[in-house]
């Protein structure tokens, strides 16, 4: 099969671009670290107290050291249960120093929804018997909507809080 | 050589066969399908615009995500297949023949998928599937749905069995020959999609129906999905390698010029078959539960798919170019000023190639392992696949069809249908552009797909986000009327055209071309490759989703409205 | 490797036909995706 010497250059060109792409792909997914969210931990999608992280009292934003944070979540159709405030109203609306190291943990009680704190790179899918979990730097301040991405329902479009990235 | 040739003129094998009357009806039965479902799917995409520029509410009850599933199953399943399996129908009948008990059974494949279809629609109509057109468990539809879809995809096996066997009847009668160019790659194609969509049969048949009729209580939501994607991603390549059909047999004939090499485009075709289904993991890149190597190795593998894409561009613009030069037109880009873009079967798919530049990239940005998490579930992929399967594929088969239905109804495009034509497809540039566009911005400004109309409880970054949405309502409406004027099209061609012979047109090879390695023909090699390289990306993770399985999912309903 | 077997020709092989503009073209196209990727990879990189 004869291949004309343009074509030659040209497949040469393409099939390198691709490659140098995979390299620093993979460089950054196994040398730094920044795999897309496989996070391998189960769960009894009807049973998610049964994990620590997910008992009502430890939902929402905790203070774990010096600018680390874990704040776990309980997907639901149609709502994330962030916990509640000290009068017992659920929380829609969290505050993060801007700079802070935060564990995002999330599971879901029923149907698979997703995960998006819009504009950022924490954009997971959280699906029943699995929990989803990203580690990430909160380094820009702003107001955040964290969007239900995957489609769950008739209230899909109304599953949403809010993150705040403040100074 | 010179004997050779005289010989295969004569037996009129080489040529274009004749298409029957008997064979025309089957074939266009496949495209009315096709053609009714543009403007179901269509006037559901438009309606789903105005939902989200919060112009129109729905009346009488209708759900938007049951509009949403409805766009989905009937423009992306059920358009796309009907399209597919009448148009390489008719290629085989051109190429290799249809023999009359071939074509009874033709008929059974098409009479399967209709009551598939009628069975889908109708539990989408009721509101018992607004499942959308992915259906995720443990979201639960109708069992109705599940087992029309089952049927849809059956019937679609028949086709492929007939399609095969008329190939292997033609190899019998020509033994040492290479297959025909189209009936090669025809052949490809289904062998592709059978292989694919037994992830998704296995999934519905095992999974889902049992699942929804209540005798198995509860489903593994990790691997419904991970067979679903074996299937998904492949349908994409069911959906494009038509439209290289097209470009690589067929456009080379509408522009007065000669096949490129008729060994490449076998061989990028054998690489599609390889590589299009061992790769679904890049669209479940940010869920739990899979290995994040195998996600990578996945990567890789697709990244391989990309090489006879980047083949196919090559063999486009040098049609182009030695046909230009032939004619006369010299200077670096001088060819293109003899491209026919008058023509509106050259124009339209030749838009098709161009909208494949912007819907290539952005299909490998989605598919790079961790880049994907800055556009997954965005609407960033609503405008990457509004460019490659609503614009690269439709206006392919919009192009197609200019030709394809006056000359199975015996009449001919008239000048006034081709200049129709012309502007539709730059209607639909025009909606497109402007929709797609939009898309892809609002996405990477984070706004989701797949939702209805909201303000996301007042916060900026969602009031940022409206704008973009009327600007896709104003494309689609463009979009819109680009269907109604295809449609109008498309009813002139069929029933009220004047009568006449529209050409067929089959390209043909050079003089001097050099001749096809008969190694391509190897198909049992061609295909173990394939299975292997299934095999291979999917075993060792498959095994470990399902020996680390949580407990399974029971059956949700009440979210989609039941 | 390009030789038909059994063919004793005294004329030259077949010339390539001239794909000047071909060439520039693909590497357009592959400009335009080299260019999209690395824009959306610095949007990852900096969020």
């Amino acid at each position: 099969m004869h291949l004309h010497k343009y074509e030659k250059k040209w497949l040469i060109f393409g099939i390198s671009s691709l490659v140098v792409f995979l390299i620093i792909l993979g460089f950054g997914a196994f040398w730094q670290g920044t795999h897309p969210q496989s996070h391998g931990v189960t769960i009894d999608p009807e049973n998610v107290e049964a994990n620590e992280a997910f008992r009502p009292e430890n939902l929402g934003i905790t203070k774990i050291d010096d600018n680390k944070y874990i704040v776990n979540i309980v997907a639901s159709a149609f709502n994330y249960d962030f916990g509640t405030d000290e009068n017992g109203a659920p929380l829609k609306h969290i505050r993060i120093p801007k700079g802070a190291t935060v564990l995002f943990q999330i599971t879901t009680k029923d149907v698979v929804h997703g995960f998006n704190i819009a504009g950022t790179n924490v954009n997971m899918m959280v699906e029943p018997g699995y929990v989803s979990s990203i580690e990430t730097v909160m380094d820009r301040t702003g107001e955040y909507t964290v969007v239900c991405n995957e489609y769950c329902g008739v209230g899909h479009h109304l599953m949403f809080a809010t993150v705040e990235v403040y100074d | 050589m010179g004997l050779e040739k005289i010989k295969k003129v004569s037996n009129n094998e080489i040529l274009p066969l004749t298409i029957s009357k008997q064979e025309s009806r089957l074939y266009m039965s496949f495209i009315y399908v096709a053609i009714i479902s543009l403007l179901i799917g269509g006037l559901m995409g438009l309606l789903q615009t105005l939902v989200r520029s919060n112009t129109i509410t729905l009346p009488w009850g209708i759900g938007y995500y049951q509009i949403l599933t409805l766009h989905g199953v009937v423009l992306a399943l059920v358009l796309t297949t009907y399209f597919i399996i009448g148009f390489q129908f008719a290629l085989m009948g051109k190429t290799v023949g249809i023999s009359l008990k071939q074509r009874k059974v033709a008929w059974l494949s098409f009479w399967v998928m209709i009551v598939g279809t009628v069975m889908a629609a109708i539990t989408i109509l009721m509101g018992k599937a607004s499942v959308l057109y992915t259906f995720y468990a443990p979201l639960k539809a109708h069992p109705v749905f599940y087992i029309g879809l089952a049927l849809v995809i059956v019937g679609s096996w028949i086709a492929g069995f007939v399609n095969w066997h008329q190939l292997f009847v033609w190899k019998k009668k020509h033994p040492g020959e290479k297959s025909p160019l189209l009936a090669f790659m025809v052949a490809i194609n289904m062998a592709m999609w059978f292989i694919a969509s037994l992830g998704v049969a296995v999934a519905v048949l095992v999974q889902f129906i049992p699942w929804s009729l209540g005798y198995a209580e509860t489903i593994n939501v990790l691997v419904s999905r991970t067979l679903f994607w074996y299937f998904g991603h492949p349908l994409v390549y069911f959906w494009l390698l038509p439209a290289y059909m097209a470009w690589y047999a067929i456009i080379p004939k509408i522009i007065g010029g000669k096949i490129f090499s008729d060994s490449l485009a076998r061989l990028s075709f054998i690489l599609f078959l390889f590589f299009s289904i061992p790769v679904g993991f890049h669209h479940q890149l940010t869920e739990p539960g899979i290995d994040p190597v195998w996600k990578f190795i996945q990567v890789v593998l697709t990244f391989m798919v990309i090489i006879p894409s980047l083949m196919t561009a090559f063999s486009m613009f040098a049609t182009f170019e030695i046909t230009g030069r032939r004619k006369g037109f010299g200077g670096l880009f001088g060819w293109l000023k003899h491209l026919p873009w008058k023509d509106v079967r050259f124009l339209a798919p030749f838009i098709g190639m161009l909208a494949f530049i912007p819907g290539g990239a952005g299909g490998i940005i989605n598919a790079s392992h961790q880049m994907n998490a800055v556009v997954h579930n965005t609407i960033w992929v609503t405008g990457h696949f509004h460019l490659t399967v609503a614009t690269t594929v439709i206006l392919t088969f919009f192009g197609i069809s200019y030709w394809l239905i006056p000359h199975l109804t015996g009449r001919k495009l008239t000048p006034q249908l081709n200049r129709l034509g012309i502007i539709q497809t730059i209607v639909w540039t025009v909606g497109m552009t402007i929709m797609s566009g939009a898309m892809h911005i609002q996405g990477l400004l984070g706004g989701p797909r797949r939702s209805a109309f909201s303000e996301y409880g007042g916060t900026e970054q969602a009031s940022n986000w409206i704008g973009y949405q009327v600007a896709q309502a104003i494309g689609g409406s463009i979009l819109f009327i680009g269907i109604i004027l295809m449609l109008y099209i498309f009813i002139k061609l069929a029933f009220f055209a004047p009568k006449g012979i529209e050409e067929f047109p089959i390209a043909e090879e050079e003089e001097d071309a050099e001749p096809t390695p008969m190694f391509l023909e190897n198909w049992k090699l061609w295909i173990a490759i394939t299975l292997a390289l299934i095999l291979f990306a999917y075993t060792i993770p498959f095994v470990d989703i399902i020996q680390n399985s949580p407990p399974g999912s029971p059956p949700f309903s009440w979210p989609i409205g039941n | 490797m390009n030789e038909v077997h059994g063919k004793h020709s005294n004329t030259p092989k077949k010339e390539e036909p001239i794909l000047k503009g071909t060439f520039v073209s693909v590497l357009l196209v592959g400009v335009f995706i080299i260019v999209s990727w690395v824009a959306v990879y610095l949007l990852f990189i900096l969020r």
